[in-house]
């Protein structure tokens, strides 16, 4: 793809395409992390018996039963956590605690939370979207206002600004059950700023495989879930 | 364009008649059914406050969130009255008995409802998809004034179409196929010869499949799950100037549910192959075993039926704003004409599938 | 940010600030700040100079940046001729 021409967005194909390359660096490079798989339309739907081929193509990628607070602490780069608490301590001025202090104790308390996310292809915004669910160990849904304390800051923050248009519940395309969607509308627009802002990727035109890994590395901030810097394409070095 | 389609859409309306569900009933005698006249393009729980009214004598002093029922099956508060009707309802029944409750609001079924911002919020996102999928982005509808919004709302729930045309304007979504419409209207015969311009038109699809046969409407057996219901939601791609060739209400449909007009260029097209153990298999040989001969099934909708049959699975009937259009007329003007204010249109479609392959 | 004082143990990274899109260009675009800093405080240190509240920052490698990540990783990993280019945008990140 010519990334000038380029508009952000991605085909259900190339979703498929990306969704492959994403789930396989992520085995390699953040193997502590459980994989995201590739989940083919569910039998559930009436539509499961159309062809084989065509079946191939309706999906989502899955993370499951994930704990949302262990992630940005006990996750991929560990290295580097060590120096991180450090220089929390010395945040000055009006810098919010993002870290996850707090978020460190619903992992030990009894009350552990699991969370489930999935990427579905929208047709309509042809961007990826995250769905996503909290429940206890016993299975009952977190509401809103419990996930809000798992999420970072931030998010929290808009959260309470942009009450309709940031996430709200929404069914689930492939379930037909209440989940938690981000609003996808401005997806195209910041994954455009993204590759064009890429010399080399501007030159060489648009790698579809990317897509994901860089599509995450916004849309986890909202939610709490870190990039490894080896899954992108060309960082100088691989720590 | 032609502005009575549209003005028939918004004021079609569905009589309802609504019983407070007996576990709601906190005082003997059971109260009557209250009887609303809803629109089509109205959605359920705006009719809250006329029903909390009406049943007030009733109702036990605790209320949850309103939610409304049709022979058991919870209702998707965020559809259109009239897209339920027509998908739930077969054979029209009026007025249409509906339950209405005040407490046990379904959660792991519905989306939550916080009265009648969530259903404007709703609405409004919609209507973001809908500017996204024509013009590449909502840039219009995210900066829509303060006023503009109300406005515009207050007309859906007014059900005023003025004030809505005067609003819907500035958000400048236009109308798809325009040159063929005019071409239309000059000549004021079908002249299907017009270039049609290309783009995205919002669909939302709801497919009912059943199994068993049946020769009547009313012999149609119930929804009683959601599971049973495929919402498919892809925009509809036009494809321009295709050698003067008019794109039909059935290309459109064709185009959404490809699976049932599998013909040689697309399983060509759709030989991509994708390697992976862990992907689930629906099996050829079963799909092929169960097939059966085709029967000529006759109801008052023979000319969709006579030309969409398909091995494995027959259309019986596509309804939309309560119609059942022939699938020939253009697309273009079903699309323009018929669309709900959000800007999506709503085809509801049955299908028979053959048993042995139908999911639970 | 300029002015941070520090330890001379400490290591300073030149941040690049490059506006893109419809994004007001800053009259001031480099500066220095400690490595041990996390990402949040460029981030916030553009909300601040340029008054928005949703800002969109990346780095090259069509990446954005964890708010947690310290800017010395991300100097080691996407830095340039001795300096850290951020890009930042005015575009709406949801909606």
């Amino acid at each position: 793809m010519d990334a000038l021409s380029w508009d952000g967005t991605l085909t259900s194909r190339d979703f498929l395409v990306s969704a492959r390359a994403f789930a396989e660096k992520w085995k390699e490079f953040n193997s502590a992390f459980p994989p995201w798989t590739w989940v083919p339309c569910p039998p559930k739907q009436p539509t499961c018996y159309l062809p084989q081929l065509q079946q191939q193509r309706q999906g989502y990628l899955s993370l499951e039963k994930t704990c949302l607070p262990g992630s940005s602490k006990k996750g991929h780069v560990a290295s580097q956590e060590d120096i991180d608490e450090i220089s929390l301590t010395e945040g000055e001025e009006e810098l919010e605690p993002v870290d996850n202090a707090t978020l460190v104790e619903t992992n030990n308390s009894p009350q552990v939370c699991y969370y489930d996310f999935h990427i579905v292809h929208s047709d309509s915004y042809r961007v990826p979207v995250l769905y996503f669910r909290g429940y206890y160990i016993d299975g009952h849904p977190l509401a809103l206002d419990e996930i809000e304390k798992d999420l970072p800051a931030c998010s929290a923050k808009v959260l309470l600004e942009s009450k309709w248009t940031f996430i709200t519940q929404e069914e689930h395309p492939y379930l037909n059950r209440p989940w938690y969607k981000l609003h996808p509308c401005g997806t195209s627009e910041w994954m455009k700023l993204l590759f064009l802002g890429d010399d080399s990727l501007a030159k060489n035109g648009v790698a579809v495989e990317q897509y994901l890994v860089s599509w995450l590395s916004v849309v986890g901030q909202v939610v709490g879930i870190r990039i490894p810097f080896e899954m992108l394409n060309n960082p100088k070095s691989c720590n | 364009m032609d502005m009575e389609a549209q003005r028939y859409v918004w004021d079609g309306a569905i009589p309802l008649q609504i019983h407070l569900h007996e576990s709601d009933v906190a005082t003997l005698p059971a109260p009557p059914p209250a009887l609303i006249l809803a629109p089509r393009i109205g959605y359920l729980p705006l009719l809250a406050s006329h029903l909390k009214s009406h049943f007030s004598s009733a109702l036990p002093p605790r209320l949850d969130t309103i939610w409304f029922e049709y022979k058991g099956l919870p209702l998707k508060w965020y559809i259109p009255t009239g897209v339920l009707f027509d998908l739930l309802c077969a054979e029209p029944e009026r007025p249409w008995n509906l339950t209405v409750h005040f407490t046990g609001y379904p959660v792991n079924i519905l989306i939550p409802c916080e009265g009648e911002d969530s259903v404007k919020w709703s609405f409004i996102n919609s209507l973001k998809e809908a500017a996204y999928i024509i013009n590449g982005n909502c840039k219009n509808v995210m900066n829509m004034s303060q006023p503009d919004q109300v406005e515009l709302w207050r007309s859906v729930l007014n059900g005023n179409l003025e004030p809505y045309r005067r609003v819907s304007t500035k958000l400048k979504l236009g109308t798809v196929g325009d040159e063929y419409a005019a071409k239309l209207n000059l000549s004021g015969e079908t002249d299907f010869s017009g270039q049609v311009k290309a783009g995205r038109v919002p669909v939302r699809l709801y497919v009912w499949s059943v199994s068993e046969d049946f020769e009547d409407l009313e012999d149609a057996p119930q929804i009683d799950s959601w599971d049973k219901v495929s919402y498919i939601n892809r925009p509809v791609e036009i494809q321009g100037g295709e050698g003067g060739r008019c794109f039909t209400l059935h290309d459109a449909v064709k185009s959404l549910l490809p699976e049932y007009f599998l013909d040689k260029s697309l399983s060509n097209e759709e030989s991509l192959t994708v390697g992976d153990e862990h992907e689930q298999r629906v099996s050829s040989e079963d799909a092929s075993s169960d097939r059966k001969a085709e029967e000529e099934v006759e109801n008052s909708s023979e000319h969709i039926t006579s030309c969409y049959q398909h091995d494995d699975a027959e259309i019986k009937l596509v309804r939309i704003q309560g119609i059942q259009p022939k699938l020939e007329i253009p697309f273009s003007w079903v699309a323009n004409n018929l669309m709900n204010p959000e800007h999506f249109l709503h085809i509801c479609v049955y299908l028979k599938v053959p048993q042995a392959n139908t999911m639970s | 940010m300029s002015t941070a004082e520090s330890p001379s143990a400490v290591r300073k990274v030149v941040v690049h600030l490059r506006a893109t899109g419809d994004a007001p260009i800053l009259k001031q675009a480099k500066f220095k700040i400690l490595g041990t800093d996390k990402f949040a405080k460029v981030i916030e240190f553009l909300r601040r100079q340029l008054h928005r509240d949703t800002l969109f920052v990346y780095v090259n490698s069509a990446f954005s940046p964890n708010p947690d990540e310290l800017v010395i990783d991300l100097y080691n990993n996407f830095g340039f001729d001795g300096k850290l280019v951020v890009n930042y945008a005015c575009s709406m990140a949801w909606g």
